[in-house]
């Protein structure tokens, strides 16, 4: 056995027991299992849609191969950038929180929510972009698709500045610092997941043809 | 792995304000790309592969998923490596998705 990593009597003597969020932090390192159930799940459900998109793609080659330029390319580039953009500032939160610097972690936090409230804002006007030019779910395969992973990834996108929110109020009334702010990660967590979803979206669907 | 190693010197917070450029320039490369260059299995594999490092950089830098446990770790990097994978082979030989998903030929 290698002695160097035996604790000696004096070490042994101070060790106290780990609370829950040093147990927490050993067990999975970020998150919890909660979270990280939750992710996979959605993860694995956008990955079936995904696989149903590349079935029709391969059956209907032709509506598929006119669907990406009929979309409006430049709305997904930007909500592309605002979702990107929103990761960066939970991850800056989260940052923050880490070394206590409450007042940046705010700000950081409020800018994600204003990320999703304008690509929100965004996705709304590509519908309405659409249906002016004469494309509904009805339209086609590749439109049907379309609207069904588009939709459902917009529905996440408001649970998650829900998420967001109800974490920046917990922030606002002091129940995060340095040492306990599991809850916090978890809501980042879900909005990076959130991202990601999307990272596959935008050249399926707009990109690839 | 580090696809940046000298990168680990940075603050947290330089990392994450570097990632989100990179971020935003492949995002930007990624478009140009498909508004301009002519439809061809090579895009393809350049647009896969990278949807497969930006999910990377996100997992790695904005997520911290290097500090998960390995089975979460290694589960949600096999997504962005198995996914890009299956999309460049499903668009390069739709033919065999087409035959392995049809009822009744």
């Amino acid at each position: 056995m290698n002695t160097a990593t035996m604790p000696t009597d004096a070490q042994a003597l101070n060790t106290s027991p780990p609370d829950s969020a040093e147990l927490h932090k050993i067990k999975y390192g970020i998150g919890n299992f909660a979270i990280w159930f939750l992710i996979i799940i959605e993860l694995s459900e956008f990955a079936f849609f995904f696989i149903v998109f590349l079935i029709g793609k391969a059956h209907y080659p032709e509506i598929f191969y006119q669907g990406p330029p009929q979309l409006n390319t430049m709305a997904a580039m930007l909500n592309t950038l605002l979702l990107i953009t929103g990761s960066f500032c939970v991850a800056r939160a989260v940052a923050a929180i880490r070394r206590d610097d409450r007042k940046h972690a705010v700000f950081f936090l409020w800018l994600t929510f204003f990320m999703g409230f304008s690509y929100c804002i965004i996705k709304i006007w590509e519908y309405q972009w659409n249906i002016e030019a004469g494309f509904d779910s009805s339209s086609n395969y590749f439109f049907g698709i379309y609207y069904y992973l588009t939709f459902n990834h917009f529905v996440h996108v408001l649970m998650g500045m829900s998420v967001i929110l109800w974490v920046t109020i917990g922030l606002h009334m002091g129940h995060y610092n340095s040492k306990h702010h599991a809850t916090l990660e978890s809501g980042g967590l879900y909005w990076h997941m959130i991202d990601l979803v999307w990272l596959v979206i935008f050249p399926l669907l707009y990109v690839l043809r | 792995m580090t696809i940046f190693p000298s990168l680990k010197r940075l603050s947290k917070e330089r990392r994450i304000n570097f990632f989100w450029v990179i971020l935003m320039l492949l995002t930007l490369f990624a478009t140009y790309i498909a508004e301009s260059a002519t439809p061809s299995h090579f895009i393809v594999l350049v647009i896969c592969f990278t949807t497969a490092i930006k999910g990377r950089f996100v997992m790695d830098e904005m997520m911290g998923l290097r500090e998960a446990i390995p089975g979460i770790r290694y589960t949600i990097y096999s997504y962005f490596i198995l996914l890009p994978i299956f999309i460049a082979l499903s668009i390069i030989f739709p033919e065999f998705l087409v035959k392995i998903t049809t009822i009744n030929p």
